[in-house]
């Protein structure tokens, strides 16, 4: 009996309720990039033509060419293998942001929307505090704090990002605490920490995932820059941003040095943006592009002659 | 079984076979199959029916008040001699507001929320007479009094959300009313008031329509509505409209046995201890356009010939009913 | 919003401070001095206190207007932020002014023409500008603008307001772009939500023309939102002239937040970032004026 009752509820909200496709043809393009970059960072050891920190002087700033397909830095290691190892560095610190900012945030969150109170206007005061810091400005002070490097700008990262999602979650669970579900659960005799688990968050975990994989993208954009500073990924170690900071002192020898790395972080995002635009349109039917009356009335011809085959 | 009125209104609205195709993200709609309705000129003319049947659509297709692009229309709107259908955009936004003015169901977010009531009285009229501010000025609180807001002067520069549900219909009605329409389209302008309130709105709909000579299609699930305020009626059920008569007629012999069904789930006083008729079923989704009548799967009189999607049929003068048993209707009687 | 900004020093000052360093290193460039050299520099940097009471002698002294000095330049830090501040400020204002006369048209357009070859166009165009980070954009235009067509400076700000018109116009275009796609993206949902809004619905059926509805109707009402993310932006936009002065040397007060950070010159970082703070608080403060100025439902409360 107590299952039944919460058996309608699904526990993801991506069921397909609509004769719209989640994977329309944008977010199935965006998906399959960002499959091919992760498994090439994943694979980078075994793609790569070279060794990451590998120097050979005598092809210092080498431009593209059988032997360096995008040519070499300063200090004559190859471009393209930075590019695979960078990405490793990158999408795993950005995994880490997001990571620990979800971690912290969304159980803050669900605390913070469900008990309100004190509990809730202290959690709200911090965020605030957080928040009064104008987006990175609160990773440098940390990272000026706790010193430069990787570890540290991730964790920056993450404390900047933890209030947004608190907020978001705070929000929804909001809406969701005052529906009846959550009553029934309640008169049932449920403890909260089971409520709020596997009741609420489920309901919450649509603009969650929305939420996160834009998260991702900014995760990406915002470790760059500190990279780029260098104020997170100290060198040798490969990483898009500190490699554009390396490349932009040879922008007139090889643009390269620094495009290249600034190409993969921008086809990273758009793809990250364009996979969470997909999601949320399939959530926010208003802005979708529907099929013409047409191509409609076709494809319904041709699923009725389907059924009628079998 | 003698016509309820000897001298019919002439026509000031004749929708003949409007279809509207709607494409939306669960495939495509066939929102209206067909639907013919003629309005006369003062009359309050009443469409019923469940949530779903088409009756807002109607209302709406004749402002074509959809997203153009999202919709495939074809039919006839016979209005003052032209074809609303086929006016260009910049005639139909002569005809809107002017000629046929429109309320809607929620006042509250039918305003635009950060501009005062009066302004968008008299924006309507300045639009249309291309008369000076100060005199749309004038008319606006003119208005307000007629639809009995007091005092105009204080209204008029307060913004929707400062006004009761009631009041901000009363505006509305306002703004529909500005520029002396023939016909206003009344879509379901009571359902989100109070019961107290929706009376009163309902008597300042009659009033005016007496007063300025003006028709009203009142859309509404409400038959008790219909018979307060309505002089005819239309039923529609899944996009067409099955039954057009008299008011008075249609409660004293309904043709139709979704009318006769829809009559008997109205809770009458002095039935108490009987169990509320209901009509078995739910309105078909219109996913698909079948051949079949479409109220077959839920009538009791069904049979063979409703296979066949039966035509109107004037039973007698003014009622026409869209059923192959119109006989069988009509000797229950 | 006092109570805020007070929090966030208290943060700011203990995050600086938490780590046990050496500041007469930073002081000294790591040189060797006397002793007494060196209790004299303690004594005058007040690090010979506790760490509480060197806050509460920081947060009084930043009440009258006093940051305290820089361990490396060994000048007032106000000194400082005040000779480099109004490059800073002009390229902010500059990409804000061009941010808002680009985006809010193009997300207008965008909406009305929704799903069109325009629309499409436009948003992918945005899509790229958003993905790319501030300083790639930076140096891309700084490549071709500068570096190729030698249209502007390459590097360097200029003596005079009018003379940075020029000097600073890549950096800020460059700062805009970013911040035209994210409020050309949110104008564009809201106006879609704006248009498809009952009382747009009403308009239209009163017969007012579809432009006037767009403009008079649903674009007080689009941008009331976008006005609040994009004064968010603001801060986004403080620290994007942080990366812009960076590419292209204009030596702003972000630059000499960076090299602060690198040199663990920790009064000046402390003294940038609460007025970095500050100002992102006022702005946040005169936002909400703004607001109520323009929507009358909350002028009501």
């Amino acid at each position: 009996m107590k299952d039944t009752i919460f058996r309608h509820r699904p526990f993801v909200r991506l069921r397909r309720r609509q004769t719209g496709r989640l994977f329309t043809w944008p977010v199935a393009l965006s998906l399959g990039i960002l499959v091919l970059i992760i498994l090439a960072c994943v694979f980078a050891p075994l793609i790569s033509p070279y060794a990451p920190t590998e120097q050979n002087l005598s092809d210092s700033l080498a431009l593209p060419s059988a032997r360096h397909l995008l040519g070499a830095d300063k200090v004559g290691r190859d471009l393209l293998t930075r590019l695979f190892y960078g990405g490793r560095t990158t999408l795993l610190s950005a995994i880490g942001v997001v990571a620990f900012s979800v971690l912290f945030g969304v159980p803050l969150g669900l605390l913070s929307g469900f008990y309100g109170g004190a509990l809730d206007a202290v959690i709200g005061r911090v965020c605030d505090v957080v928040l009064s810091f104008p987006s990175l400005l609160l990773a440098f002070v940390f990272v000026a704090g706790f010193g430069r490097n990787a570890m540290n700008a991730v964790v920056a990262l993450g404390i900047v990002y933890v209030p947004m999602l608190t907020r978001l979650v705070r929000s929804l669970t909001l809406v969701e605490k005052n529906k009846t579900y959550v009553e029934a659960a309640a008169s049932l005799g449920y403890s909260d920490g089971r409520i709020l688990f596997f009741h609420i968050l489920p309901n919450c975990v649509s603009s969650v995932i929305v939420q996160i994989t834009l998260d991702l993208a900014y995760a990406i954009l915002d470790l760059a820059a500190l990279s780029f500073l260098g104020l997170g990924v100290q060198p040798p170690t490969a990483d898009w941003g500190a490699m554009l900071d390396e490349g932009r002192n040879f922008l007139l020898q090889n643009p390269l040095l620094a495009l290249a790395p600034g190409i993969a972080i921008i086809l990273t995002v758009v793809t990250l943006n364009l996979f969470s635009d997909g999601i949320n349109q399939y959530f926010e039917p208003l802005q979708r592009k529907l099929p013409s009356f047409a191509a409609e009335e076709r494809r319904q011809a041709r699923r009725k002659e389907a059924a009628h085959d079998a | 079984m003698t016509p309820e009125r000897t001298n019919p209104a002439p026509a000031l609205l004749k929708i003949r076979d409007l279809k509207v195709d709607l494409m939306t993200v669960r495939g495509i709609v066939y929102a209206l199959d067909g639907v013919d309705l003629t309005v006369g000129a003062g009359e309050i003319h009443g469409v019923v029916g469940e949530s779903g049947c088409g009756k807002s659509m109607t209302a709406k297709s004749i402002l074509r008040l959809h997203n153009e692009r999202r919709c495939r229309t074809s039919g006839e709107i016979l209005f003052e001699g032209r074809d609303l259908n086929r006016l260009s955009r910049r005639e139909m936004e002569q005809v809107r507001g002017k000629r046929i003015s429109m309320i809607f169901q929620d006042p509250m977010v039918s305003l635009n929320p950060l501009l005062c009531v009066g302004e968008q009285i008299a924006e309507t009229i300045r639009r249309h007479e291309r008369c000076p501010k100060e005199a749309a000025r004038q008319r606006a609180l003119q208005l307000l009094q007629q639809v009995g807001i007091t005092p105009p002067e204080k209204r008029y520069g307060q913004y929707p959300y400062e006004l009761s549900g009631g009041l901000q219909q009363r505006v509305m009605i306002a703004i529909a009313i500005a520029c002396n329409p023939a016909l206003l389209i009344a879509d379901e302008p009571t359902t989100a008031l109070d019961v107290t309130i929706q009376a009163q709105v309902l008597e300042l709909l009659k009033r005016l329509s007496g007063e300025m000579a003006m028709s009203i299609l009142l859309i509404t699930h409400n038959f008790g509505i219909v018979a307060e305020v309505c002089d005819r009626v239309s039923v529609m059920y899944a996009g067409r409209v099955v039954e057009t008569a008299d008011a008075r007629a249609i409660f004293r012999n309904p043709c139709h046995p979704y009318t006769r069904g829809l009559i008997d789930s109205i809770p009458r006083p002095g039935t108490r201890g009987e169990a509320l008729h209901t009509i078995p079923g739910a309105p078909p989704q219109l996913y698909e356009r079948g051949a079949a009548c479409p109220y077959m799967a839920r009538c009791p009189r069904a049979g063979a010939a409703c296979r066949v999607r039966p035509e109107a049929v004037e039973v007698s003068p003014g009622h026409v009913v869209a059923c192959h048993d119109v006989k069988g209707g009509a000797d229950h009687d | 919003m006092a109570l805020i900004v007070f929090l966030a020093s208290i943060l700011i000052f203990a995050m600086v401070r938490v780590t046990p360093s050496d500041p007469i290193a930073s002081m000294t460039k790591g040189k060797r001095i006397s002793q007494e050299r060196r209790e004299a520099l303690v004594r005058q940097y007040h690090l010979d206190k506790t760490v509480p009471e060197q806050y509460v002698i920081w947060i009084t002294g930043a009440l009258r207007g006093d940051l305290g000095n820089s361990y490396g330049k060994k000048q007032p830090v106000t000194d400082i932020i005040a000779s480099r501040l109004p490059t800073t400020l002009q390229i902010v204002l500059m990409s804000a002014v061009m941010a808002i006369a680009l985006s809010i048209p193009i997300g207008i357009i965008c909406a009305v023409k929704m799903n069109t070859l325009i629309d499409r166009l436009l948003s992918t165009l945005t899509l790229i500008l958003v993905a790319s980070p501030v300083f790639l954009t930076a140096i891309v235009l700084m490549l071709v603008f500068a570096l190729k067509l030698r249209w502007f400076p390459s590097f360097g700000a200029g003596k005079t307001f009018a003379e940075n018109l020029y000097y600073l116009f890549l950096p800020s275009l460059a700062l805009s772009l970013s911040m035209v796609a994210l409020i050309a993206r949110i104008t564009r949902s809201n106006m879609i939500e704006q248009l498809n809004a009952p009382y747009a619905t009403t308009a239209v059926a009163k017969g007012i023309p579809y432009r006037t509805v767009v403009m008079k109707h649903c674009f007080k009402n689009t941008v009331i939102p976008v006005v609040t993310v994009a004064s968010l932006q603001i801060g986004t936009m403080i620290v994007g002239a942080v990366l812009v002065e960076n590419v292209f040397a204009l030596g702003g007060i972000g630059d000499v937040l960076i090299s602060a950070i690198k040199a663990s010159d920790y009064p000046v970082v402390q003294g940038i970032t609460l007025l970095l703070v500050t100002v992102f608080a006022l702005i946040n403060l005169l936002v909400d004026i703004l607001y109520a100025a323009i929507d009358p439902r909350i002028r009501l409360e």
